[in-house]
């Protein structure tokens, strides 16, 4: 007929539109630079690989083994001198000895191993806290580059650590003191025996009356 | 009975108001049209979020379930006992040999020989038992370390992506958030013309006529 039609204006619509693409725009760019910032400290901390965690334990090895080995060859040696001081070095009673002294060896050499492992998975789980760290620092600000550098510079610090180890103590101690103890036992069981048999030699109960 | 300029002026009038109607008829038609452009696309952007943040839960609850299975009971005996494994292979290298000999090599008797086998026999059957036991020990802290460093990753994994979807979620309340376009309803000048030109000749009728002709003629 003969009115005109309503006018439709979209101008308000359309900038509401505009700036919800834009938005939308920008949370997948940020999105985007979380998942490119996660990338780059996963490449970061690539470094602390299986290879990297075997060579921090035979680290500690390193310094710790000697050590043992050192305490053992003392422990030998102090063993072979008591035994030698007892007229035992050919006994069976020096052949326990040695075994026991041999087997502790054997044993405290897998403590050592235990306590290298131990070390390196406390260090692995420090590495693993900085990447936490550093996850939730680049999920917080969407900074992939701060993330990166931020990464760069843990994980130097974290390649610069020396390997954590405490010097093993007294590992092999009273070996040769027992073996003493047990040669003065027999020597005073020897007097009293020959005491008991009135100065006479050997275990016999016989009494030679002049 | 009634006078023609009356009865033009119920026509003008009826016509008149026919026009009006019909322009906010249309007027509320497309108000209406409006709307209904402004909720669909507010339904699209709502139902487009939810296609996103299925995806977003489908990938959390896939770490999840992954995790899950990693952290059974089963696997859990079968890395202690990989670790446990390796070990004693670590060691197999460089564990040193258990044995009762005199290292001064001095000459022994045969019952002394006999004692000293016996004696390596029994210190290295303590030694390999004592170390298995400590194999076994270490590899609750191994292998308690490795699920905890997964767990982690997967903790990572799982807030990053909690973090996509809060801010998903907070462009979709913008976007679901669209205002129906402004209608201005259409003028309809010729209607209410009309109407007000039939409306005046209604009410002046035959008698107004004539006043109508006075007052334009003076």
């Amino acid at each position: 007929m003969c009115g005109s039609k309503p006018s439709v204006d979209t101008t308000a619509q359309d900038q509401m539109r505009e700036d919800s693409r834009l938005a939308r725009e920008r949370e997948e760019a940020r999105q985007a630079e979380i998942d490119s910032g996660v990338e780059q400290i996963d490449g970061i901390f690539s470094g602390f690989d299986q290879g990297f965690f075997d060579n921090y334990r035979n680290e500690i090895l390193g310094v710790q083994t000697p050590q043992l080995q050192d305490q053992y060859s003392n422990a030998q040696d102090e063993l072979t001198f008591a035994l030698a001081r007892a007229g035992t070095l050919n006994s069976t009673a020096a052949a326990q000895r040695r075994g026991d002294l041999s087997r502790d060896y054997a044993t405290q050499t897998a403590a050592v191993l235990a306590d290298a492992n131990n070390a390196t998975d406390r260090f692995r789980s420090t590495i693993d806290a900085e990447k936490g760290d550093l996850i939730t620092m680049l999920n917080a600000t969407a900074d992939a580059n701060r993330a990166s550098n931020e990464a760069l510079s843990r994980s130097q610090n974290l390649f610069n650590k020396v390997p954590d180890y405490n010097p093993i103590g007294e590992i092999f101690g009273g070996f040769a003191q027992g073996v003493g103890g047990a040669i003065q036992g027999a020597q005073n069981r020897a007097a009293w025996d020959y005491y008991q048999s009135g100065g006479s030699r050997g275990r016999s109960s016989a009494r030679t009356v002049g | 009975m009634c006078s023609p300029l009356a009865a033009a002026g119920l026509v003008a009038s009826t016509l008149g108001g026919a026009i009006q109607g019909n322009t906010q008829a249309a007027y509320v038609d497309e108000v209406n049209r409006q709307n209904q452009i402004a909720f669909d696309l507010s339904r699209d952007a709502r139902l487009a979020e939810q296609d996103r943040q299925d995806g977003f839960e489908t990938q959390a609850r896939d770490a999840v379930r992954d995790k899950a299975v990693d952290l059974s009971r089963d696997n859990f005996d079968t890395q202690r006992a990989e670790k446990s494994q390796s070990f004693l292979d670590y060691l197999s290298n460089s564990q040193p040999q258990v044995t009762a000999l005199d290292p001064t090599n001095h000459a022994a008797s045969d019952s002394v020989k006999r004692a000293i086998s016996a004696e390596t026999s029994r210190a290295a059957g303590e030694a390999q038992q004592r170390i298995k036991a400590l194999a076994s020990l270490n590899s609750y802290g191994g292998t308690t370390t490795d699920r905890g460093l997964g767990i982690g990753d997967t903790s990572d994994f799982l807030s990053i992506l909690g973090g996509k979807r809060r801010g998903s979620l907070g462009v979709a309340s913008q976007e679901q958030n669209i205002a129906p376009a402004q209608v201005t309803p259409g003028s309809s000048f010729v209607g209410q013309l009309l109407q007000g030109a039939g409306g005046l000749a209604s009410y002046a009728g035959p008698s107004g006529l004539s006043g109508l002709t006075n007052i334009f003629a003076s």
